[in-house]
């Protein structure tokens, strides 16, 4: 490390000393768990992947002019019956995405109920700093809003996120990012059973990708109470995703530098026979509802 | 006591850099933060390495077709101080930071789905904190 890198920690570290400790729990761990170097490489955050938000499938679903469906949505009103600390990340994540959906298609009551049931188990998790009364506030003042709530929401499981890999916690930021993704497919493929599209059925065949940085995040953390079991029955849908191929084909992208934005133009194509998206399907409906139960 | 007490001033000093770290690192991610706009969301998730010299940090992601997304990339409080590059699964490399002045975000309009990987690396002509932060958001 160089001195220019060193001096702005000592000097903010000085400060620390002579004004006291910080107030929260935010700033006493290292920012960055256990970085690992491969010679003059490094994973991010020690070794993370990167999982798509289910706000993403969401917003394809509503886009895809399916209908706002309550009943494929967790109850909030179970929010009680998690008792251990793996069913409550999982179910944070859970209530994420139904947050995320309900926001999307603009159920401001419902909204609310389903911030409270992630504001309950946040502060249950002792992560709470995240979902903090002024984020609760900001949250209630833009619920007619959809756009600025997704954005505060989003937010939120991000300064979540953030907090968890400060304080060393990150097999359950693994459980809540597990819990919203398996969430989201679960409304997938729900919605697509009851009226089939083609673009949900290509989504949902496409988290082939997803799921395979999901396992190798899950593996992370299997010593922690609750990994195994998730992970287990992942490696089951993993199985079943082995009927999907994904076609690639790279094109060269196109840069507009005025406009800061490259167009990539490859193509990819998932290929899935009915009967493999139905096993799929199956598997995730179980798994959801043993998450769930 | 001479060489305990070096001991006991080296321990501290590093867990203040150690804390010191975490704080920069904090306010580098808001700072970051600040280059979505209200049209993008955030994907929920940080991306944080502490580099030296010529470290490179890397990631996989997904970007799905029909969307839109920005990738924000920050060490410090200029712009320029981080390098970042997109490939393909294939190692196309499908975009390079510094060959647009280090820009610190950039959008990429998806038109299939694809795995890709995001590599970072200081740009050793700024005076960087060493903490690379990666973000990503989509528009809706």
């Amino acid at each position: 490390m160089n001195i220019k890198q060193i001096l702005p920690g000592l000097a903010v570290g000085a400060v620390v000393l002579l004004t006291g400790c910080p107030s929260t729990t935010t700033t006493d761990a290292p920012v960055v768990a256990k970085p690992v170097t491969v010679g003059k490489l490094k994973q991010f955050g020690g070794k993370i992947f990167s999982i798509p938000s289910p706000i993403e499938l969401s917003l394809l679903i509503k886009e895809s002019g399916l209908a706002y469906d309550a009943e494929i949505l967790n109850k909030d009103s179970k929010v009680d019956q998690y008792t251990t600390t793996a069913q409550k990340a999982l179910n944070l994540g859970i209530y994420g995405a139904d947050l995320g959906y309900t926001s999307i298609y603009e159920r401001p009551d419902a909204s609310i109920k389903y911030m409270r049931s992630v504001r309950k188990l946040s502060d249950q998790l002792g992560i709470s700093d995240a979902f903090d009364n002024k984020t609760i506030e900001r949250v209630e003042k833009n619920i007619e809003n959809k756009d600025s709530l997704l954005v505060l929401v989003s937010s939120a499981y991000r300064d979540c996120d953030d907090f968890l890999k400060r304080n060393d916690m990150q097999n359950i930021g693994a459980l809540i990012i597990t819990g919203g993704w398996i969430e989201s497919l679960y409304f997938a493929v729900q919605v697509s059973s009851k009226k089939p599209h083609k673009d949900v059925m290509k989504r949902v065949a496409e988290q082939k990708l997803a799921l395979n940085n999901l396992l190798e995040m899950l593996v992370l953390h299997l010593s922690e109470p609750g990994v195994e079991d998730v992970r287990n029955k992942l490696s089951e849908l993993e199985e079943l995703y082995q009927g999907v191929q994904i076609n690639y084909t790279f094109v060269k992208p196109v840069t507009d530098a005025k406009n800061k934005i490259t167009t990539i133009k490859s193509k990819s194509e998932p290929v899935i026979s009915e009967e493999a998206f139905k096993a799929i399907a199956t598997k995730i409906i179980a798994l959801r509802n043993q998450i769930v139960e | 006591m001479k060489k305990f007490l070096i001991i006991a001033l080296i321990s501290g000093f590093t867990a203040l850099s150690t804390t010191a770290n975490a704080q920069m690192c904090d306010t580098i991610a808001d700072f970051c933060g600040k280059t979505f706009t209200n049209s993008y969301i955030s994907d929920g998730q940080s991306y944080r390495a502490l580099l030296i010299d010529d470290q490179t940090a890397e990631f996989q992601t997904t970007f799905y077709g029909g969307t839109q997304y920005r990738v924000s990339a920050c060490s410090g409080f200029e712009e320029g101080a981080l390098i970042f590059k997109l490939f393909d699964s294939q190692g196309n490399l499908l975009f390079q930071s510094n060959d647009f002045g280090n820009t610190a975000y950039w959008d990429f309009k998806v038109e299939s789905t694809l795995e890709c990987k995001i590599e970072a690396q200081l740009d050793g002509t700024y005076s960087g904190s060493g903490c690379a932060v990666i973000l990503i958001g989509f528009k809706e």
